[in-house]
């Protein structure tokens, strides 16, 4: 477990260096926020929490907590979900 | 939209999940790549998500590894309506009849068109498609166009062309008409223009021969109106007024006045219907020019009978015709009765069948007055026409000599 966050920090930084997107080469979480009313995220990790008002999403090394009204988990599967409502904050734990 | 078609065509399933951590069981389906949607929370350990028909029994083990219980709330889609059916055998076997009646009864010609004639009557040519075996009901790919067509063109020979084309249950005949050939005139035939009737002549248009009447004179039939032998005259001041003479062909058209009589007669008593009351009907039905009766007498036990027949056909929309058709046929007993005919009416008709024989004989000629008798005899209507009309009375009779050279060659 240990080397393999070793081995996420390492790719995570060679994508910072050799400015490549991070999300390619180290698999890093990818939002993508259309208006207040759509959030797309790549590379998740699953649900941690979920509920209409706030959803904790797992992004690897953090959290990502998304609050709002009226949340719903649109569509997911293994590496991408989506989810709708009116999307008031987003923040990375 | 589309994705919403495509769900409805694969089916999809509404999937109540209840359990301590039911985001796990999200994640699960996400990692398994089960799609699923609409995800409802209705409680912090209940939800609702929507998942494809195939996906569903997969997230309802996947729940048990969770220690979630999943249970189907709703199914919709096409699978699930057809499933619905599954026990219906009847409904199967009607179907499959039904289709199998579609494959069947789609390799029969239903229709047959008849396209580019204009003097060969379509009738004609259905007629003779017929017997050489095209008509509603052939079944289509036993048949041999290219062979009927050759067939149908050696038969009616005002026909140059013809192609028949199969369009499913439709047949197309395309035609085209031969153009006809003018008529030869043999002008090695020599003749005289004769009268084909008596009369005062008006008028002599001598195109080939010499004219041996003029306006004014009376001709009798048979007489000759422009010879077909030419004098040819010698010169001026010579000792021989003719030096000879040639044989030609006449033609020519010669006008008289001439009088025409016609006489027609109709008896005073007539053979009248009256029917008695009594009658028989018969019901059947066409399909694919066979007929099968299905109800009513098959014979008829009246001596004197009139048969009226009634068909229904099945018309499409579009006033196509179908080879489906309901008849009846209703004998209705009569009995003769002798009554006499009324005079007016008698005479009308004599007047009627007097007249069109008389422009008949006329032809393109006009008729200038008409004058009627009548006279009962005998228990007979006699009427007489007598009629003065203006016509082209020549015709061309071929000279004996000619006609005894064409004999004896």
């Amino acid at each position: 477990m240990e080397r393999n966050r070793k081995r996420e920090g390492l790719l995570e930084k060679t994508a910072e260096v050799l400015d490549l997107p991070g999300d390619v080469v180290a698999g890093l979480p990818l939002l993508e926020l259309t208006g207040s009313r759509e959030l797309r995220m790549e590379n998740h990790k699953g649900i941690l929490a979920y509920g209409s008002e706030e959803i904790h999403i797992s992004g690897g090394k953090m959290v990502v907590k998304v609050r709002g009204t009226d949340l719903e988990l649109k569509a997911m599967n293994a590496s991408q979900l989506l989810i709708t409502g009116d999307i008031a904050a987003i923040e990375l734990n | 939209m589309l994705r919403r078609l495509v769900n409805v065509l694969r089916g999809n399933v509404r999937l109540e999940v209840e359990g301590a951590f039911p985001e796990r069981f999200l994640n699960l389906c996400a990692q398994r790549g089960i799609l699923f949607w609409n995800v409802e929370w209705l409680e912090t350990t209940r939800l609702r998500l929507t998942v494809t028909r195939l996906g569903s029994r997969q997230a309802m083990e996947l729940g048990e590894r969770v220690l979630c219980t999943v249970t189907p709330a709703a199914r919709s889609g096409v699978p699930f309506f057809l499933a619905r059916f599954r026990t219906r055998y009847a409904f199967w076997v009607g179907l499959a009849l039904s289709l199998a009646a579609v494959c069947v009864l789609s390799t029969f010609i239903l229709t047959i068109e008849v396209k580019g004639n204009t003097t060969v009557s379509t009738a004609q040519i259905l007629t003779e498609l017929r017997r050489q075996g095209l008509s509603i009901g052939t079944f289509g790919p036993g048949l041999d166009e290219r062979t009927v067509g050759n067939k149908v063109l050696l038969q009616i020979p005002e026909l140059s062309w013809l192609s028949i084309n199969l369009y499913g249950t439709r047949a197309e005949v395309l035609v085209r008409e031969a153009v006809k050939a003018p008529e030869v005139v043999d002008a090695s035939e020599y003749g005289s223009v004769v009268a084909r009737a008596s009369g005062i002549i008006t008028k002599v248009e001598a195109l080939t021969g010499e004219a041996v009447v003029k306006v004014g004179d009376t001709v009798l039939e048979g007489e000759p109106l422009i010879s077909g032998t030419i004098h040819l005259e010698g010169p001026a001041y010579s000792e021989t007024p003719e030096i000879g003479q040639i044989q030609t062909r006449a033609s020519g058209r010669v006008y008289a006045r001439t009088w025409r009589t016609f006489a027609a007669q109709l008896p005073l008593e007539a053979q009248v219907k009256q029917y008695t009351g009594e009658e028989d009907s018969v019901w059947s039905v066409t399909v694919l020019g066979r007929r099968l009766e299905f109800f009513g007498k098959g014979g008829i036990s009246f001596n004197r009978y009139d048969k009226i027949s009634r068909t229904w056909t099945l018309t499409l929309p579009g006033g196509r015709e179908m080879p489906l058709a309901v008849q009846r046929e209703t004998c209705r007993a009569y009995e003769t009765e002798t009554l006499a005919v009324e005079p007016d009416a008698a005479q009308a008709m004599l007047k009627e069948r007097l007249l069109e024989a008389l422009e008949e004989a006329v032809g393109e000629g006009e008729i200038v007055s008409t004058d009627y008798t009548v006279e009962q005899k005998d228990g007979m209507l006699t009427m007489t026409l007598q009629a003065e009309c203006r016509e082209e009375i020549g015709k061309f009779v071929p000279d004996p000599t000619t006609q005894e050279n064409e004999a004896d060659p």
